[in-house]
């Protein structure tokens, strides 16, 4: 085993707890919070209920790589993420707390952005440097609505971001990439 | 290098526990916490509400 990614589908009072400050880290915070019963997993029902209408909330609960791989199966990996969420509604996708700023380098090229708490929206350009960003906590994330509107213009085009491809894997109407 | 992606099964969970506790960057955002994954994780494991995959890539302790 060299790596390990693990997304977890939330509610969405989970979602918006994590982006008011101060933010925390969301893995230690998902451990606790099953470990002790108040878990904010969704049920099965709520899965289906929500995939069905109005989109899924998933949290990337963490993509933990062993040192010697760290940057050759970073694509690899984001291509098996694409795979493994297929046939799922999302309208938001909150990316793992990077731990590297080439991590987070990736990432926002894939089309994540930061989330910014003094105007309640995912941004770009970073306010500091990502080698600092990363030591605190952090938000990267994207939505459905980010995507559409990204969508459009690049529609017929050859560069399609990977987040793009997730999004439209389970929207045909969107499957241009 | 031959690469590939499977379900990540309760049998996993201790040497992802492993990986997690032999990075420093990682296992200082758990804190006392990382004590919980293995309970946590077993848990999560048989939610439909989480997606876990492992990728297998030849791999040595000694790097070699």
């Amino acid at each position: 085993m060299c790596c390990v990614g693990i997304s977890s589908i939330v509610s969405e009072d989970f979602v918006d707890e994590l982006k008011r400050p101060p933010h925390f880290w969301i893995g230690a915070e998902l451990t606790r919070r099953i470990a002790r019963g108040e878990s904010p997993l969704l049920t099965a029902k709520q899965v289906r209920e929500a995939n069905a209408h109005g989109g899924l909330a998933t949290v990337i609960w963490e993509v933990c790589t062993r040192a010697e791989f760290s940057n050759e199966l970073l694509r690899f990996n984001m291509a098996g993420f694409v795979e493994m969420h297929r046939g799922y509604l999302f309208k938001e996708i909150i990316s793992p707390q990077h731990h590297t700023a080439e991590h987070l380098a990736f990432v926002l090229g894939t089309g994540g952005r930061l989330w910014d708490s003094e105007t309640g929206d995912y941004t770009l350009p970073l306010r500091e440097d990502p080698a600092e960003l990363i030591r605190k906590p952090h938000i990267i994330g994207v939505t459905r609505d980010m995507v559409d509107r990204r969508t459009a213009p690049q529609a017929g085009s050859a560069r399609c971001s990977i987040t793009i491809r997730l999004y439209s894997a389970s929207a045909p109407a969107n499957s241009a990439c | 290098m031959s690469v590939r992606l499977r379900p990540m099964q309760l049998g996993d969970i201790r040497e992802w526990v492993e990986i997690v506790a032999s990075d420093h960057r990682v296992a200082s955002r758990y804190g006392p916490a990382i004590k919980l994954l293995p309970q946590a994780m077993e848990q999560a494991l048989e939610s439909e509400a989480v997606l876990a995959r492992v990728t297998i890539a030849p791999w040595s302790p000694t790097g070699t």
